[in-house]
């Protein structure tokens, strides 16, 4: 099944007042870092003028849902997407929100990554894409395993979530990793 | 802004604020190897000037790690830092023992120990973590020593001379750091000893489990006893005052649980933290071996042994029956109320 269900672009100011409704809804930020409830448009667009820096290293999408993938027509802004480059520039991070939970539940997340890691190992030259989960998201796990991502550790109570102290995955997946994958599609 | 200028002393070490000399002294000692163990490439690696030392001095100075030169004999060997992420309450840390006389003498442990105290007593933390190359197995231990345990292995995170290598993170809690001085503290007020089961310690420790049960348990046949060796990575601690052992305490993994069996303190030798210490060493070693939680089986009527556990962080799971089926041959004594 072709999962070019959305398009990355980048971000616009007009993204912002959406991440404000998205990032203050505690089901998007359950299984993030986050913490709900004191993000302001004010603090968003400080977000928005430090990636659009040209010395910000990181990559930083807006995720469109595309119902038909067809040039020039806009898609719905569902979420957004990043790579953290690390200062060796060999490896990054990524990081992902669906913000817009009618969209939840239809693989929009799997293609969106898998469209990153094209960029990151094919444009990028990147050796090493790895995330964070926490622990008890199995379905934020299955899907980047289903990606080709490995648990490679897990970080016992790294983070305070609400209160309680969270386990962290540590999981990647390695360029000779997802060039295997891109042969066997062909 | 979190820079500090405290101090910490140690037996052989002194933890301190950077100083004039010490840009000097990091350059005139540095190796190529020293350059490999951080993730360099030990070729053509070129000495560093006194000015980029000084200016990494001072570029951890002024940032917001806490960070400390290493003293010992009176000269400086390396440095630490500490960075703390408040959100967290985690602090991640590396050091460099870059004066290589001071290398494989346990300096990196009790630095590493001294660091600990700091951040789970002093800045309060809850977790410390650090990574390190896969291939620095030297470092490895020392962590490994001063309680770090590996967490995970980061592949392929950087490069020597073209050659992809693995990070390991490893991690120590703020409540295993204090279940080790604890031990620390017990084994240095009491006369006794917690070590590793040996085969000649047998009758002695069976002798204090038949007082304890009863006699004539099948799994303390001797061949029972020799299999659980063979086949069980879980360890066995006992505890020997003047030769004597007086305390016995068995872990058992099977790769998905951990349980404690066999928790006993001869009746001549309790209320004197034997059992504690001994709980605390099984539980060290069931964590280095993988285990997440541990379980353990004690009569409900067992007071001091539920005050015990309770004061060690255990909890009671109610709506648990402990059932038990004896098979054809099986014997009564089997089922007494602390099986295994």
């Amino acid at each position: 099944m072709p999962d070019a269900t959305v398009r990355l672009r980048p971000h616009t100011e007009a993204d912002l007042p959406n991440y404000v409704i998205w990032l203050n809804d505690p089901e998007v930020t359950e299984f993030t870092a986050l913490e709900s409830g004191n993000v302001t448009l004010e603090g968003e667009r400080g977000w928005f003028a430090a990636i659009s820096d040209p010395g910000c290293r990181d990559r930083n999408w807006a995720i469109e849902a595309c119902p038909e993938p067809a040039e020039g027509v806009d898609g719905r802004h569902i979420g957004n997407c990043a790579l953290h480059l690390h200062e060796s520039g060999e490896m990054a991070g990524f990081g992902i929100i669906i913000g817009d939970k009618t969209q939840w539940g239809k693989g929009h997340g799997t293609a969106a990554l898998r469209e990153v890691l094209g960029i990151g190992f094919e444009e990028m030259g990147l050796q090493r894409i790895h995330l964070q989960a926490f622990a008890h998201n199995l379905r934020g796990i299955r899907c980047y395993e289903k990606v080709g991502f490995r648990q490679e550790g897990v970080m016992r109570r790294a983070r305070l979530k609400r209160g309680q102290w969270i386990d962290v995955a540590v999981m990647a997946i390695l360029r000779e990793e997802w060039e295997a994958q891109q042969c066997s599609k062909h | 802004m979190q820079q500090t200028l405290t101090t910490i002393e140690g037996e052989r070490v002194l933890l301190r604020p950077f100083q004039e000399g010490d840009a000097e002294e990091s350059a005139r000692v540095w190796t190529p190897e020293s350059n490999y163990m951080y993730g360099g490439s030990p070729r053509g690696a070129k000495r560093p000037s006194v000015e980029s030392r000084q200016r990494r001095n001072e570029q951890m100075t002024g940032s917001d790690e806490h960070c400390f030169a290493i003293e010992a004999d009176g000269r400086y060997i390396g440095f630490l830092g500490l960075r703390v992420n408040d959100s967290e309450q985690g602090g991640s840390y590396r050091i460099g023992i870059e004066n290589p006389e001071y290398w494989g003498r346990g300096y990196g442990t009790e630095v590493a120990r001294l660091v600990l105290r700091y951040a789970f007593e002093t800045l309060g933390l809850h977790r410390v973590h650090l990574m390190v190359a896969a291939y620095n197995v030297r470092a490895r231990r020392c962590y490994e020593k001063a309680g770090f345990r590996v967490e995970g292995v980061l592949r392929e995170s950087f490069q020597v001379d073209g050659e992809w290598q693995d990070d390991l993170l490893m991690a120590i809690l703020k409540e295993e750091w204090e279940a080790r001085s604890l031990v620390g503290q017990e084994l240095a007020s009491c006369p006794f000893t917690v070590r590793t089961y040996r085969p000649s310690d047998y009758e002695q420790v069976t002798a204090i489990w038949r007082a304890e049960w009863g006699e004539g348990r099948p799994m303390d046949a001797a061949e029972a006893f020799d299999y659980k060796l063979t086949n069980d990575r879980g360890p066995i601690f006992v505890a020997e005052l003047n030769g004597r052992i007086v305390g016995t305490a068995l872990g058992s993994w099977d790769g998905r649980w951990a349980w404690v069996t066999r928790l006993a303190v001869h009746p001549d030798y309790r209320r004197r933290g034997i059992a504690k210490v001994l709980m605390a060493e099984i539980e060290r070693r069931l964590a280095a071996l993988g285990a997440t939680f541990t379980a353990l089986l004690v009569g409900t009527e067992n007071k001091g042994a539920l005050a015990l556990y309770d004061s060690l962080g255990y909890s009671r799971r109610g709506d648990v029956a402990f059932m038990v089926k004896r098979f054809a041959d099986g014997e009564e004594a089997c089922c007494g109320p602390q099986p295994g």
